[in-house]
C-alpha cells in the first residue's frame, strides 16, 4: 500500500482540485487521490507527524477529521462541477477504531447535492476496516 | 490531594506538566506550535500561532489546524476534569464553522468538559481568531465526546517510558 500510495502521488496531483494544491497545508497532508474508476477514493499516508496518541501510534483525531473534511470537499467539487473549493458549514466525525500507523483509505459518497445544501459522507478505513465516518454539510 | 473514581490519590496535574509531556514533546504539536495557556479542572485553553506553512490558498490558517486544535483541546479538558492523564478516546467530533478566518490571525480553542460520568465525558466550546494578542471573532463551535478509562497505557506512562 505505502509503495502504491507513493507511486501514485505524482500521477494523481493533477487530480486533486487546483485550491488544495495551492495550500501551503496540502504539502504537510499529502492526501493522493486512488480513484478506481467504478469509486473515488483517497489516501493519506501514515506518517509519525500525525501522531495524536503517542502510546498507540495512532493518527490524531484532527488529522482524521481534516482528512474527511477534505476529501468531502474534492468529491462535491468533482460532482457539482464547481470552479472552486467549498467550504463546509459543519462536520461531523464518528470515531469508530483508533486509526493505528498504517495509511488511511477514505471513501466519499454523495448523501445528497442540491442547490444550496449538499452532504457528502466519507467514510474512512484501514486494511478494509472502518476506522471513522465523517458527514460534511455545505451550504453555498 | 485528591481521589479519582477508582479511589486512587491523584495529583493535580499543573499547567507545566502538561506543557512538557502533553504538547512541548509530541510532535505533531509542536509542528504546529501549539501552547497550553490556561489548563483549569474541566477547562483548556490552547493556542496556536499563525504559521505560513500552515496555509489555505488565501494565506489563512488552514481549517485542519482549527479542527486538529479544537480535538486536542478537547482532549485536555478531559484530562484536567479527571485530573490524571488516563487513556481516552475521542468518540465524536463536531465542528461548526462560523467566520472565516483572516491572512495573519492566531488561533486560540477555549474548551470546556461540561459533563464527566464513568464512560464518557462531554466537551465544548469556541475556537476564536486572535489578532496582535487580542480576541476577534468566533471561527467555529465545537461540540465533543470521548470515552473515558479505554484500554490501554496513558499518555504520561508513554513518556516516562520513553524519556527513562
Amino acid at each position: 500500500m505505502t509503495n502504491n500510495v507513493s507511486t501514485l502521488l505524482q500521477d494523481n496531483a493533477g487530480k486533486l482540485p487546483k485550491d488544495w494544491l495551492d495550500s501551503t497545508f496540502s504539502k504537510y497532508m499529502d492526501i493522493t487521490y486512488i480513484g478506481k474508476p467504478e469509486q473515488e477514493s483517497y489516501a493519506l499516508e501514515f506518517n509519525e507527524k500525525f501522531i495524536g496518541n503517542p502510546s498507540l501510534r495512532a493518527f490524531h483525531g484532527g488529522i482524521v477529521a481534516t482528512f474527511i473534511e477534505a476529501v468531502a470537499q474534492f468529491h462535491l467539487f468533482k460532482n457539482k462541477r464547481q470552479l472552486s473549493l467549498h467550504t463546509p458549514e459543519t462536520v461531523t466525525i464518528d470515531y469508530l477504531r483508533p486509526a493505528l500507523s498504517t495509511n488511511l483509505v477514505a471513501i466519499p459518497e454523495v448523501v445528497r447535492i442540491g442547490r444550496s445544501v449538499s452532504t457528502i459522507a466519507v467514510n474512512v478505513y484501514q486494511k478494509e476496516k472502518i476506522v471513522a465516518k465523517g458527514r460534511v454539510i455545505f451550504t453555498d | 490531594m485528591n481521589r479519582n473514581s477508582k479511589g486512587c490519590d491523584i495529583k493535580e496535574t499543573p499547567l507545566d506538566q502538561i506543557k512538557n509531556i502533553f504538547l512541548s514533546d509530541h510532535l505533531l504539536f509542536s509542528d504546529m506550535g501549539f501552547v497550553a495557556k490556561d489548563i483549569r479542572r474541566g477547562y483548556a485553553e490552547i493556542f496556536s500561532p499563525y504559521n505560513s506553512l500552515f496555509s489555505d490558498k488565501l494565506g489563512a490558517m488552514h481549517r485542519g489546524v482549527l479542527v486538529t486544535l479544537a480535538d486536542t483541546a478537547c482532549g485536555l479538558a478531559v484530562f484536567s476534569a479527571l485530573g490524571e492523564f488516563a487513556p481516552i478516546a475521542t468518540v465524536d467530533l463536531r465542528v461548526d464553522y462560523a467566520n472565516p478566518l483572516r491572512k495573519g490571525q492566531d488561533l486560540e480553542a477555549r474548551i470546556h468538559c461540561s459533563y464527566l460520568g464513568s464512560t464518557a465525558a462531554h466537551v465544548n466550546g469556541e475556537v476564536t481568531a486572535i489578532e496582535n494578542g487580542c480576541p476577534q471573532q468566533v471561527v467555529a463551535r465545537v461540540t465533543g465526546i470521548f470515552a473515558v478509562n479505554t484500554p490501554g497505557k496513558s499518555f504520561s506512562e508513554n513518556y516516562q517510558e520513553n524519556n527513562a
